[in-house]
């Protein structure tokens, strides 16, 4: 338990990287399931200087050891970028949004001396989809905004391990994805340099990628906060060169709807 | 346990799913879909503007030349703008007819025709007889240094050039107004507009600029010459020129260059970058028949002198002289041969020392052989080059 805790802690330190043009993991939702009928929704928030999103994640157990689980993910973002206009380099502001929506099955198992531990074992698929909009340059009165926007798909299977202490849940769990770029609309004036960018990312789809993630909740029936974060652990080597977010830190209030009823 | 089996099979079925590779299918464009049609209706240019910047290649790069930056939505606009024939008072004249790209952008008349069938006073410049007008060319950015336009230096920079040609009254004969009504007429000049300076306000400012970088954008350094030029930089980087013979060259060109690096060179350079001097005479008349610069300045020394051209690409871009006198390669050597004409602003090059006009007197192989050597200048893919062909429909 306290080992855990000590991994943990760097993970949650890591800032949100503000390079999210392309992809961002959402909160790995990680299961406290451990009976039929069981039921928890919960709402996430994320909020930095450059990034402001919200979450939605549902899970339920219609029949023991069997979980459906459904999550919906809507990020804004900005930042800055290095581009070239025709041939000039100039650092440019962006702004984007990216949206996901999944659903997944799996199964779970409660073990333990004292039913402690939750394993599961969940995979999904879900859809998802990125704008970016690049804003004018002031010092090329040439520029505009332009705009680039992609469809994706990803799939995902995760392995994860949950703990219950008392008031207190920690949860861990390994996340891999494969983000599939399905069609996208690049308007190439973002400049080369950011057209090469995105174009290694259709030329690497889909990526393959791993993602790690720690949640710490605090149990107060029938409401469980938390505190999560879900990190990148970069494959591929060009997978640094494609702008990918490294991290993501939310806040998740939940309900445990079954501890309502009772 | 039955459950946790079907999960593990379902898992099995997304792991194969997700394996398989899908090509992902992005669209990248530089026009809004809408903009593109709009001009495709009018225009046959690229989705994305062409690169315009002059890449020159080392032997020319190592006389320390620099380019002058463009840019290319300006270039493309400019292209149009090049091209279109609504920018003249009669609507059958643009910078193109007497600027033809397969004569390297020269006219074949002696002296070219504008507007209403109004007869000019000389012979078209070959845009293509320059390196690129975006290295040495223009006061703007060279300063004094920076080679003025026109065969008497009158306009100082590229766009002072054009709003000269286009408000002549034997070339395009527009008013400034006419000029911006006439772009403003037609539609395809939104997109382009604001593609190149943000905004879709027209003006004859802009107008003439992105001409200017269109002009800017024109290059010629791949002939033969070049070729070979670059070969022979490698190994001596002085004097290749004079020292060695170019191995792509065969006996008779090798020995043109040499005659026209003894005879030729001091006035229209030898690395055919940028001339020698900015004008001067070459003994075509005895007396002032065209005054030249001399007609801009007033001065006496500047009595018929002319810009000294570059000699790129000249084999096409006949007939020869500010007049188009010379309707041959092999007239106008003839010329420096036996007829140089002692005028008092003759220049030294060509004087057979005080008020004597020189004769260089060349061996009928003399002259086959310089021929020959002028005709290595030629750059072929100037002639076809889809970045500076008409882009209308
Ligand atoms: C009616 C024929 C005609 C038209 C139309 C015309 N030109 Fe010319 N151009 C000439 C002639 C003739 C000269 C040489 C005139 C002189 O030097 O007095 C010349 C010279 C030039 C030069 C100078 C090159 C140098 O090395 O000095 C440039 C550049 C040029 N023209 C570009 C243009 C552009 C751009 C346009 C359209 C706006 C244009 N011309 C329209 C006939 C024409
Ligand atoms: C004193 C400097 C000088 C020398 C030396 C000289 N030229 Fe010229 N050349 C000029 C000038 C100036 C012009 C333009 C004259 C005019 O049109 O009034 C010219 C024009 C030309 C033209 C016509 C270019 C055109 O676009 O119409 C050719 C071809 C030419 N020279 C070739 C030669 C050759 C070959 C030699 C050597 C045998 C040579 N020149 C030597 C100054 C020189």
């Amino acid at each position: 338990m306290r080992l855990l805790l000590y991994f943990a802690i760097p993970a949650l330190l890591l800032p949100a990287c503000s390079s999210n043009r392309f992809y961002t993991p959402n909160t790995m939702q990680i299961p406290m399931l451990s009976e039929k009928g069981q039921a928890t929704v919960q709402v996430g928030m994320a909020k930095n200087k450059h990034n402001s999103g919200w979450e939605v994640q549902g899970i339920y157990s219609p029949l023991s050891h069997l979980g459906l689980m459904v999550n919906h993910f809507d990020l804004h973002y900005s930042g800055n970028t290095y581009t070239d206009f025709s041939q000039f380099f100039y650092e440019t502001e962006y702004k984007g949004k990216t949206r996901l929506t999944e659903g997944a099955v799996g199964g779970y198992l409660q073990t333990g001396p004292q039913k402690e531990y939750l394993i599961s074992l969940f995979g999904g698929y879900g859809k998802g989809r990125t704008e970016n909009r690049y804003l004018p340059q002031p010092d090329f009165p040439g520029t505009e905004t332009y705009n680039s926007s992609w469809n994706y798909q990803r799939w995902f299977i995760q392995p994860a391990l949950g703990m219950k202490y008392r008031r207190f849940q920690v949860g861990t769990g390994l996340r891999f994805v494969w983000v599939d770029y399905l069609n996208g609309d690049i308007n190439s004036r973002v400049g080369q340099t950011e057209t090469d960018r995105i174009a290694l990312l259709e030329e690497n789809s889909p990526l393959a990628l791993t993602e790690i993630a720690w949640s710490f909740s605090w149990h107060l029936r029938p409401v469980v906060i938390s505190l999560n974060s879900t990190a990148v652990v970069r494959g591929k080597n060009n997978i640094r060169e494609l702008n990918l977010a490294s991290n993501f830190v939310s806040l998740t209030v939940g309900l445990n709807l079954h501890e309502l009823r009772k | 346990m039955k459950k946790l089996h079907l999960a593990c099979l379902f898992l099995g079925v997304l792991i194969l799913a997700a394996a398989c590779k899908r090509d992902s299918d992005f669209n990248y464009y530089y026009y809004e879909p809408a903009d593109y049609a709009l001009l495709s209706q009018y225009l046959n240019l690229p989705d994305r503007p062409e690169n315009y910047q002059s890449e020159l290649p080392n032997h020319l790069m190592a006389l320390g030349l620099s380019v002058r930056p463009v840019d290319y939505d300006k270039a493309t606009l400019g292209r149009v703008l090049f091209y279109d024939k609504k920018l003249s008072k009669d609507g059958t004249i643009s910078c193109a007819s007497c600027h033809k790209q397969e004569l390297a952008f020269a006219d074949n008349a002696k002296v070219s025709t504008g507007v209403f069938g109004r007869v000019g006073d000389r012979n078209s410049i070959a845009l293509g007889s320059v390196l690129s007008f975006s290295a040495y060319y223009g006061t703007d950015l060279f300063g004094p240094s920076g080679i003025p336009f026109f065969w008497d230096n009158r306009a100082n920079t590229a766009s002072d050039q054009n709003m000269a040609s286009m408000t002549n009254p034997k070339e395009m004969d527009m008013s400034h107004a006419d000029i911006v009504n006439a772009v403003q007429a037609q539609p395809y000049y939104e997109p382009l507009f604001r593609m190149a300076y943000g905004s879709n306000q027209i003006t004859e400012a802009r107008v003439s600029e992105a001409i200017a970088e269109f002009v800017n954008g024109i290059g010629s350094f791949k002939s033969k010459f070049d070729v070979e030029a670059e070969k022979a930089l490698g190994y001596n980087a002085y004097s290749y020129l004079e020292k060695n013979n170019f191995s792509g060259f065969s006996a008779a060109e090798n020995r043109g260059k040499l005659i026209y690096l003894e005879n030729c060179a001091s006035c229209h350079s030898a690395t055919q970058s940028r001339p020698e001097m900015m004008k001067a005479n070459n003994g075509l008349d005895a007396t002032t028949v065209d005054a030249g610069v001399g007609g801009i300045t007033n001065a006496t020394d500047d009595m018929a002198m002319f810009k000294v051209p570059l000699l790129r690409n000249i084999e096409l871009t006949a007939p020869y002289m500010h007049d188009g006198r010379f309707n041959t390669l092999e007239e106008v050597v003839e010329h420096y041969s036996t007829g140089i004409q002692y005028h008092p602003n003759l220049s030294t090059e060509l004087r057979a020392g005080g008020a004597q006009a020189k004769k260089m007197n060349f061996s009928t192989q003399d002259k086959s052989d310089l021929v020959a050597f002028l005709k290595t200048l030629t750059d072929q893919e100037l002639l076809t080059d889809k970045r500076y062909a008409n882009p209308f429909k």
